[in-house]
């Protein structure tokens, strides 16, 4: 029905149905019919626009739309939000390995410096790390009496962990898939390390696998043209 | 504007606020760990760096003087041995300096050639980043006196901090305890370490020219016969072959011995050198790299010109119009032959202590022609620069472990 407004369409003829209000403003002379013709009264005879308020079908694709426009943002929110969680868990796990190298590098490179036994890859895949690289005086002493100068590190779980002294293992890297270190060389650490973002509860696009391997050279373990011929304190 | 623009407003602002601030969350955690990524970036190239420093110091060392090396080129160690002096700049100083405008206060453990220092400044890298690297006496000696060998040699990596990242550089200290080769820094044109020898002097062609010591040496690290047998051989011989020196023979037995080249003459050490000199030499012929030491370890005959360090075992002819500047080293048992026009300026050394292989330990040589032996005290130190140092230890230094 075109042109039909909701709002009030109803005009107030019996006198005897008339709230006491009405009567009043009856009497004070506005009579019924008297309003403009776009304009009608209420039951109370309060005048009302007919042409603010919505049709029916405005009304209707009111609600679809407002309906559609919540399914989409609700769709929105969720997706934006397992991206969001899936990015944050990317770069977390990123980040993760990508330090790897650096802190594995420092911890194992001052391998044997001196007078030390330094480098051992057990079965288990746990490498032990012995540097002399500190003493009293500043200089390496003979003795592995500093905590840095004992460090084991290992894989557990999705986790490198780290003992260092008489400590015990601390996870110091997450997400990590593979360990695999090996030394073929007295003067060599292989490690191939893969960074494991391949959790199912990642969107399918985020699951990717960081794999690498490194190869560290142990400079004081290399062989030299000369016997090193250091004495052992 | 109507009460319901008002409501429109306020929910486009919520709904924009929600999303800006989601927004700036996940822009927040991506700048952290895109900082993190550069930070190990530069900490591992700032390693790299630091590692540079050590090797371009091992390629130095063999071409210093180690005393004058720790004066620096003023010949005045002026460092004050305090804090961390040995480390080319403080940690602290390290972290805040401008890498590039940055000069080391003293000349002290800076390598020099001639009247150019070098080192004075950070070494500028391809990547932006640089590295100090600084000598210094090993602790067991003077900081400016030096009898062993050994110096400690000590290489900062700096890397500037990138941009929206934080402000200090990224630095990493490591240290080389390297020791400085000269075992065949000969002082007379030929001197022999064996236990027996034989030597045939022919004709009265050949020239044995000295320097300020005798032309003939003997390094007697054991029970040897040598000494007599080679004045025996010289009996009768005229004196101006030998360029009418005072003394023809000397004793230079001290001298080597108790000096950082003494280990040459142990058994293990010269077995050990044996065994890993063509990992470090080259093959005849040598290849126009300028590597300089070269291994003979059959022998043969030698006509061509050479520069540096030779090392011979077996039996071993220079001959014809050879041309050797440097150090010969015969090593083993086995014979040298010179003849022929052959010269050789430095020196040449028979060494085959007792010991090294079975059998008896004895040389031969045998000289004749019109060959020439002419003592150089610079060819002979020159070559000493073809041999690497050794490196006897090798740390990374944390700002709390340094001295």
């Amino acid at each position: 029905m075109p042109g039909r407004r909701l709002s009030c369409a109803i005009q107030c003829t019996s006198a005897e149905a008339l709230s006491p209000g009405r009567r009043r403003r009856r009497r004070a002379g506005t009579a019924p019919g008297a309003f403009p013709q776009e304009m009608a009264g209420d039951r109370d005879g309060v005048p009302v626009d007919r042409r603010s308020g919505f049709s029916l079908v405005e009304a209707l694709w009111a609600a679809f739309l407002g309906s559609a426009l919540l399914v989409l943002i609700l769709v929105s929110t969720t997706r934006l939000q397992t991206h969001f969680n899936d990015l944050t868990r990317t770069l977390e796990g990123e980040g993760n390995v990508r330090q790897a190298p650096l802190l594995l590098y420092r911890l194992a490179s001052p391998a044997g410096c001196r007078w030390s036994a330094g480098l051992d890859v057990a079965p288990d895949g746990t490498v032990s790390i012995r540097a002399d690289i500190d003493g009293n005086a500043g200089f390496p002493d003979g003795s592995l009496d500093s905590s840095f100068e004992r460090i084991d590190i290992r894989k557990k779980d999705d986790a490198i962990q780290v003992r260092s002294g008489a400590g015990t293992f601390q996870p110091v890297f997450r997400y990590i898939s593979e360990f695999h270190p090996e030394s073929p060389r007295p003067d060599r650490l292989e490690i191939r390390l893969g960074g494991g973002l391949m959790d199912p509860a990642l969107s399918e696009s985020f699951q990717k696998e960081l794999a690498f391997s490194f190869l560290l050279t142990l400079w004081n373990r290399t062989d030299t043209l000369f016997l090193r011929g250091e004495p052992t304190p | 504007m109507s009460e319901k623009n008002g409501w429109v407003l306020l929910t486009v602002l919520v709904i924009m606020t929600v999303f800006a601030g989601a927004a700036m969350g996940l822009h927040l955690q991506m700048k952290r760990y895109w900082e993190l990524d550069r930070n190990v970036e530069a900490q591992m190239y700032s390693s790299v760096l630091a590692e540079n420093g050590i090797i371009l110091a091992r390629h130095l060392l063999p071409h210093q003087e180690i005393d004058e090396l720790l004066s620096g080129r003023n010949g005045a160690f002026e460092t004050p041995l305090s804090g961390a002096w040995r480390n080319p700049v403080p940690p602290a100083a390290a972290a805040v300096m401008d890498p590039a405008s940055h000069q080391l206060e003293y000349d002290d453990g800076l390598p020099f050639f001639g009247a150019q220092t070098l080192l004075r400044s950070g070494y500028a890298a391809d990547g932006g980043g640089f590295f100090f690297t600084k000598f210094s006496n090993n602790p067991e000696e003077a900081p400016d006196r030096d009898e062993d060998g050994i110096v400690l040699v000590r290489s900062l990596g700096v890397v500037p901090p990138a941009r929206f990242t934080r402000p200090d550089n990224h630095t990493t200290l490591l240290e080389a305890r390297l020791r400085q080769e000269r075992p065949f820094l000969l002082k007379s044109p030929l001197t022999f370490s064996a236990g027996s020898g034989e030597f045939q002097w022919s004709g009265e062609g050949f020239r044995i020219v000295p320097g300020d010591d005798a032309p003939l040496a003997v390094v007697l690290a054991g029970p040897s016969e040598l000494r007599e047998q080679l004045e025996e051989s010289l009996q009768g011989l005229p004196g101006f072959l030998f360029s009418d020196a005072v003394s023809l023979l000397e004793d230079q037995t001290e001298s080597f011995t108790e000096g950082p080249g003494r280990r040459i003459f142990e058994p293990a050490d010269l077995t050990h050198f044996r065994a890993n000199l063509p990992h470090y030499a080259e093959s005849f012929p040598p290849a126009a790299s300028g590597r300089c030491l070269l291994h003979l370890p059959n022998g043969g005959s030698l006509s061509g010109e050479f520069d540096g360090l030779l090392v011979v075992e077996g039996d071993v002819r220079i001959v014809g119009d050879a041309r050797i500047r440097g150090v010969v080293a015969h090593l083993g048992s086995g014979s040298l032959e010179l003849s022929d026009r052959a010269v050789v300026r430095g020196g040449i050394w028979m060494l085959n202590p007792s010991g090294l292989e079975q059998g008896a330990a004895t040389i031969r040589l045998a000289v004749s022609g019109q060959a020439s032996v002419v003592y150089d005290r610079d060819e002979v130190r020159r070559a000493q620069t073809c041999l690497p140092p050794t490196m006897l230890s090798w740390r990374i230094l944390f700002p709390e472990m340094t001295q």
